[in-house]
């Protein structure tokens, strides 16, 4: 059996281009120019899937994204994507997709005892069933089974292999839409001048069907579709994005829209993504998404074999597929008989078309035009039930005054009950939406957004209004970006009398049992909608959530309007009284590795590496991340653990001398006559007695009294001084300042700029730090002539083979480690040659490069508090123990709130020194507690912010922030940890473990 | 402090090696470009002793509209902000005497302005050819038409989650791309990838004057 | 209809909508380039001046905010441009930006 269905001649297939697939394991065969679905009903498979509740067989209902049933398990390499389209998806050779929510096999499944069992399941069911006993444990329990038993596709559990990226676009005119429609108002505004994108979701523009034999200005519809479409592609302002779906519209007008890139190739090319998504900033949109049909609810409506009329005529003429031999139209509108038309044209057999409208109601060019093919027509009818297993076999239609029903067999049911305007980015533009009576649906009234709707998404079905429309649209939206358009005609096509639509959303059923799908992804029957009225659940948001109306991969785009005239019937209400759900992104599902795009896996954010990186991962670094910054952990060497480098490290630089990497501090320049003055107002201590050349400690504050940040200032010129801060605040401090500066202090004379990346910059500290860099600068180094916190610029001597001969830098004697200890700052460029320079002078003195881990150990041994542990944005200066730092003859930021009594209460927590009784490490993020044993609540009195191993004290130390922890130097508590049952007893003391007085520093 | 004048190549990764890659032909063409001095001059453009100070030391009248440049015999201004110009010796082959910073920027205070050096602040990228503007434009929000992106304007944005100064040299589809130095390993990866679907080369180190 | 969506929602049907951040410098620019501020109504009592009860002062312009249904003026700093601060004046209900401001300059084209 290879493709009976498929018709001889016609259609964009191309039947030069054989394809394989397999669906369900089976082998079949489609063309080039398929999608899945048409390929699988040019085979006769119908039947592609279960339904989500009651395991219903259930077919191909659509041709494009508003398909509710036909959603497939789509294998692609060692990537299985769930929830594709059939109707969407392009078909390319050697498709594996198979049917989802059925076991063991679509045909026998055995999930469809919930069909047998479905009075027991209304709607609600698991909310009222599953809700006792009344703990939400019982809920997570069955909720395991229900998601097993329910369920759409299987997610993949690997990480997605494909790349994704964004692409920003700017333009005048974005039209989202290629049909007839967006053609017009394209060509309009790009003949205006205008910078136009066009979106079309489909592989090609114009691909929605229109009457045999229409012409657009004289011209067979379908080369004036061509010919508009090449000359937007040859424009050079115009771009023209096919398989892209506009899927948003955000805040600011952004359009969110997907474009399928290698989606339809059997091989996707090496490069590129195989998704982009488009991040459109339009001056004015024109929306021609069209419009989507909706069904006509009836018993057993679901039944395979069933298709919206306008889809079966997709087939037919897109595709050249029969979707069945001998076919029933069920109608309330004109539309179905032009499908019935192209239908019989196709070589179906039209059994039947059923009007629910009387003779005279149904009185326009199309009917006649059926009538003379020969159709039968049967008016003030309704369609009340289909009949078949697995597919449809016959229909009952009955009229309307009672008689008794007629059975008329067929094999396709082709259903038309209206079209409803894809109005779904309008209403999320904030437009205003209004119930057409006319249409029986709802249509755009306005929004505040530059977002014009044109042709069938504003509710005008007609061609040659459309038209008219769409080319009235593109000239509005090219004006509104200032382009004005010169006089053209707008494309013309004749108008085609037709007759009004009656609604008819539900047909009653025969029997009560009988099953009236209103959606079909989520097997919600117009019994539901009856019930959750009955039940209270009146507010069409409420209907949504209780019977699950609308939910899922469609969004119900063939069944809200239904479900919500049904709710007004029930609630005998008008319709536009209910009103609608909320029509919320995406408007298709969007994968979601396209939302990162790039920045996925180590990308996620960008990464900052300093000038000496490389040296670092060449000499067997580990690595840590300090913000963005990659910054060595510590250096092991062969055989060495991780702990025994940090303390080898930390020793060393006790002992002899250490190297370390500093380049990540923030570095700010100030300059101008008023820079003193700025730093008395935003530091605790006084700047005005700062002088050139030596540089000072300070702590800022935020305006709540509480510690920001600290770092040194040093004083460069009269007029120059460079701040540091903090790794992680150095863009915030950059931030803070730049906001006092212009808009609270403008009178100031200073002007700021980071300098974080000119600089590389390094520590070199211990007792032999003066030796390594006597050898290497041209200054004095003495302590009369560069003593502590003293500044200076010097030339280092860079290795002899250094090209760039000697390296510039800054020079400051400053000490995070408590050691003797220089800062050395070089142009970025030159950091590299720097470090290599010291550690080479360094090596007879046996100086070692240590990580940040080592640097920790140092300044805890030190009680240096760090940002972010002591600091942690409750604490105060006091708090810290640098209540002194703060000079009482000036005013700066955050001090007066320091006045408030809670900051200076006796039971404040302060910082203190914990050293271990004992050889267990203090744990880590230990509270202290005075008895370990005592039941909760234990009183807290304080925590532990910095622990570590101390080499140097040779015992377990920490920082802690203490309950009145200054007034208990001495006592003894305990540091417990419940989380990892640790509890170890420490002794209290000053913060300091090293050299109190600050000698070593000094010498 | 003073600059030495020398030229900062960056090129320390693989694919920053001159050759082909991605499809063929290609579209792109990227490349390092070298900044030899790149000076922040920051004042206040009300004050006309500020504007007559930054033109006799460099050469040139700052922009004073938002997002543009200007030429001068031996330098070039990018407008950074309302206050702030990037000065960059248009001549590599520039030399700033040793005490040539300092002198500049003492000036610059006595006359309510302000120097400060950023030779080494940023890493400059060419990016060239047909899809120029498609490239940068996966990654930065702003519009690279050359309606929208004359010939001669800079502008700062994000290139990704970092901070890029973009200039327009000329009207040909060109865009230098300064990130910051400790960024530039992640810029050039961005600025690969998103070339690679449309193939590009990467030349040696180029100069853009 | 849409019972869904507050009338006040729709007051400015006629005035065209600004589509980004615009930076009273660098013009309309995308809202990743920007940073928030915080509520630009407050005033920081000046460093020099000496209330009565200067906690009670500072505890205003740190603690204390309005929630303003409609129009709110806000800092923004243009930090990935031009890294200036300027003033935005936002409607909170519908996220709409209505106009900016260089500091000590009146909103251009002032709607109300």
């Amino acid at each position: 059996m290879t493709q009976r269905f498929r018709l001889p001649t016609g259609g964009i297939v191309d039947r030069t281009r054989p394809l394989a697939f397999t669906f369900d394991g089976v082998p079949y065969q489609g063309y080039g120019g398929d999608t899945l679905a048409s390929a699988l009903l040019a085979n006769g498979v119908h039947l592609v899937g279960r339904s989500f509740k009651y395991h219903r067989p259930r077919g191909i209902f659509s041709a494009g994204t508003e398909e509710p049933n036909a959603l497939v398990q789509l294998a692609r390499g060692a990537h299985t994507e769930p929830n594709a389209r059939a109707t969407t998806l392009e078909l390319y050779d050697g498709m594996t997709a198979s049917s989802q929510n059925c076991w063991p096999s679509v045909r026998h499944d055995i999930g469809a005892v919930n069909n047998a069992m479905s009075r027991l399941i209304p709607a609600g069911f698991y909310y009222k069933t599953f809700m006792w006993p009344p703990t939400p444990r019982w809920w997570l329990r069955y909720e395991q089974v229900i998601r097993r038993a329910a369920g759409m596709g299987r997610a993949a559990t690997q990480p997605d292999p494909d790349s994704y990226e964004h692409q920003y676009a700017h333009c005048d005119v974005l039209v989202i839409g290629g049909g007839t429609t967006g053609l017009a108002a394209a060509r309009a505004a790009a003949l205006a001048g205008a910078r136009v994108i066009l979106c079309e979701q489909n592989v090609d523009c114009g691909a929605a069907p229109l009457p045999a034999g229409t012409k657009i200005d004289q011209t067979p519809a379908s080369e004036w579709i061509a010919a508009v479409a090449s000359e937007l592609l040859r424009h050079p302002e115009v771009t023209l994005l096919v398989r892209t779906t506009a899927f948003g519209y955000y805040d600011g007008s952004l359009v969110g829209a997907i474009e399928r890139v290698t989606d339809h190739l059997a091989a996707p090319p090496a490069h590129g993504p195989r998704e982009r998504l488009w991040k459109i900033r339009a001056t004015a949109v024109v929306l021609a998404t069209g419009a989507i049909e909706r069904g006509i609810v009836y018993a057993n409506n679901d039944l395979p074999g069933t298709l919206l009329a306008s889809a079966a005529r997709t087939y037919v003429e897109r595709y050249a597929v029969r979707p069945g031999d001998r076919a029933v139209m069920f109608t309330n509108n004109d539309g179905a008989y032009a499908d019935a038309l192209a239908l019989q044209a196709g070589g179906v057999d039209i059994a039947a078309i059923v009007d629910a409208r009387t003779d005279a109601q149904s009185s326009g060019i199309l009917t006649a035009r059926a009538r003379d093919a020969g159709m039968v027509i049967v008016s003030a009818a309704t369609l009340i039930g289909a009949h078949g297993n697995r597919h449809v076999a016959a229909v009952d239609v009955a009229s309307r005054a009672g008689v008794p029903a007629q059975r008329i067999d067929c094999d396709l049911v082709c259903v038309s009950g209206g079209w409803n305007p894809a109005v779904h980015l309008y209403s999320q533009a904030r437009g205003k939406l209004r119930y057409d009576e006319v249409l029986a649906s709802f249509v755009p009234e306005s929004s505040p957004l530059p977002i014009i709707p044109a042709g069938a998404a504003n509710g005008c079905l007609g061609l040659s209004e459309a038209l008219a429309e769409g080319h009235a649209a593109g000239i509005a939206a090219a004006r509104q970006a200032g382009r004005i358009a010169a006089l053209l005609a707008p494309p013309r096509a004749d108008p085609l009398a037709t007759a009004p639509l009656q609604p008819l959303w539900a047909v009653p059923a025969a029997r009560k049992s009988a099953r009236r799908f209103v959606d079909l992804q989520n097997d919600v029957t117009v019994n539901d909608i009856a019930l959750a009225a009955r039940e209270g659940y009146q507010a069409v948001e409420h209907l949504k959530r209780y019977t699950t109306l609308g939910m899922g991969t469609d969004q119900g785009k063939t069944s809200n309007i239904i479900g919500l005239a049904l709710l007004a019937e029930q609630l005998g209400v008008p319709i536009p009284r209910v009103g609608t759900t909320t029509f919320r992104p995406p408007y298709t599902p969007v994968t979601l590795g396209a939302f990162p795009g790039h920045e996925s896996g180590a990308h996620v954010a960008p990464t900052r590496y300093s000038a000496m990186h490389a040296w670092h991962v060449e000499h067997g670094a580990r690595f840590v991340n300090a913000g963005l910054w990659k910054r060595p952990h510590s250096y092991p060497r062969a055989g060495e653990s991780e702990d025994d480098a940090v303390n080898r490290e930390a020793r060393s630089v006790r002992t002899t001398v250490g190297v370390v990497d500093v380049s990540t501090l923030g570095k700010i320049e100030l300059q101008g006559r008023d820079v003193a003055e700025l730093l008395n107002r935003l530091y605790i201590n006084r700047w005005d007695t700062l002088a050139i050349g030596r540089c000072r400690y300070g702590v800022m504050l935020r305006d709540d009294g509480m510690v920001m940040d600290d770092g040194t200032t040093s004083r460069l010129s009269d007029t120059h001084y460079l701040m540091t801060t903090t790794t992680v605040n150095a863009v915030k401090v950059m931030q803070h300042l730049e906001y006092l500066l212009q808009t609270q202090w403008p009178e100031l004379d200073v002007y700021a700029t980071s300098v974080t990346e000119q600089w590389a910059a390094m520590a070199l500290s211990g007792p032999k730090a003066r030796d390594v860099l006597a050898g290497l600068v041209d200054i004095e180094l003495s302590n009369a002539a560069f003593p502590f916190l003293a500044v200076g610029t010097c030339n280092v001597r860079a290795a002899s083979d250094d090209p760039a001969g000697a390296i510039p830098a800054r020079l400051f004697r400053m000490s995070y480690s408590g050691e003797l200890a220089y800062e050395i700052h070089v142009p970025c460029h030159r950091g590299l040659a720097m470090w290599e320079a010291v550690l080479a002078a360094g090596e007879a003195f046996g100086i070692m490069p240590y990580g940040t881990e080592a640097m920790g150990t140092l300044r805890i041994e030190k009680g240096h508090v760090v940002i972010g542990p002591e600091a942690d944005g409750r604490t105060t200066a006091d708090d810290l123990g640098m209540g002194k730092l703060v000079n009482a003859g000036k005013w700066c930021i955050g001090k007066p709130l320091l006045d408030r009594s809670a900051l200076t209460a006796a039971d404040r927590w302060q910082l203190v020194g914990l050293t271990a009784l004992g050889d267990a490490p203090i744990p880590r993020g230990a509270k202290i507690v005075a008895d370990p044993e005592r039941k909760a609540p234990n009183p807290m009195l304080g925590h532990v912010t910095s622990w570590c191993w101390s080499p140097n004290v040779d015992a377990w130390i920490a920082l802690a922030l203490l309950a009145n922890g200054r007034a208990r130097h001495g006592d003894t508590l305990w540091a417990v940890s419940p989380l990892a049952g640790a509890k170890v007893r420490v002794q209290v003391g000053p913060p300091c473990f090293i050299d109190p007085d600050g000698e070593r520093l000094r010498v | 402090m003073s600059d030495d004048g020398t030229l900062r190549p960056f090129g320390a990764f693989d694919s920053a090696a001159p050759g082909h890659y991605g499809v063929s032909p290609g579209a792109v063409t990227l490349a390092e470009i070298p900044i030899s001095v790149a000076w922040n001059v920051q004042g206040d453009p009300l004050h006309p002793a500020f504007l007559a100070e930054a033109k006799r030391r460099f050469g040139l009248a700052l922009p004073l509209v938002p997002n543009t440049t200007a030429r001068g015999p031996a330098w070039k201004a990018l407008w950074l902000g309302p206050k702030s110009w990037l000065l960059m010796a248009g001549d590599e082959t520039v030399i700033v005497p040793p005490a040539g910073f300092d002198a500049q920027r003492d000036a610059l205070n006595a006359a309510g302005g302000a120097l400060f050096d950023l030779s080494a602040s940023r890493v400059a990228f060419m990016v060239k050819g047909l899809r120029a503007a498609a490239v940068l434009a996966k990654n930065c929000p702003l519009d690279f038409h050359p309606r929208a992106f004359l010939a001669g304007n800079c502008a700062q944005s994000l290139l990704g989650h970092i901070n890029a100064l973009i200039e327009r040299p000329d009207a040909t589809p060109t865009f230098v791309v300064m990130v910051p130095r400790s960024f530039a390993q992640d810029g050039w990866r961005q600025l690969c990838r998103s070339s690679a679907q449309y193939g590009y080369d990467v030349v040696v180190p180029v100069s853009m004057s | 209809m849409n019972l869904f969506s507050s009338p006040a929602a729709h007051a400015n049907e006629d005035r065209r909508l600004m589509l980004l951040i615009p930076c009273p410098y660098c013009g309309p620019r995308n809202q990743i380039e920007f940073t928030y501020g915080g509520d630009a109504t407050v005033r920081r009592p000046a460093m020099k001046e000496c209330p009565a009860d200067p906690v009670s002062a500072w505890v205003d312009a740190v603690y204390v905010r309005d929630n303003p249904c409609g129009p709110h003026d806000e800092w923004w700093l243009h930090g990935a441009g031009c890294r200036s601060w300027f003033m935005v004046r936002r409607d909170t209900r519908t996220h709409e930006i209505l106009a900016s401001a260089r500091i000590g300059e009146a909103f251009a084209g002032e709607p109300r």
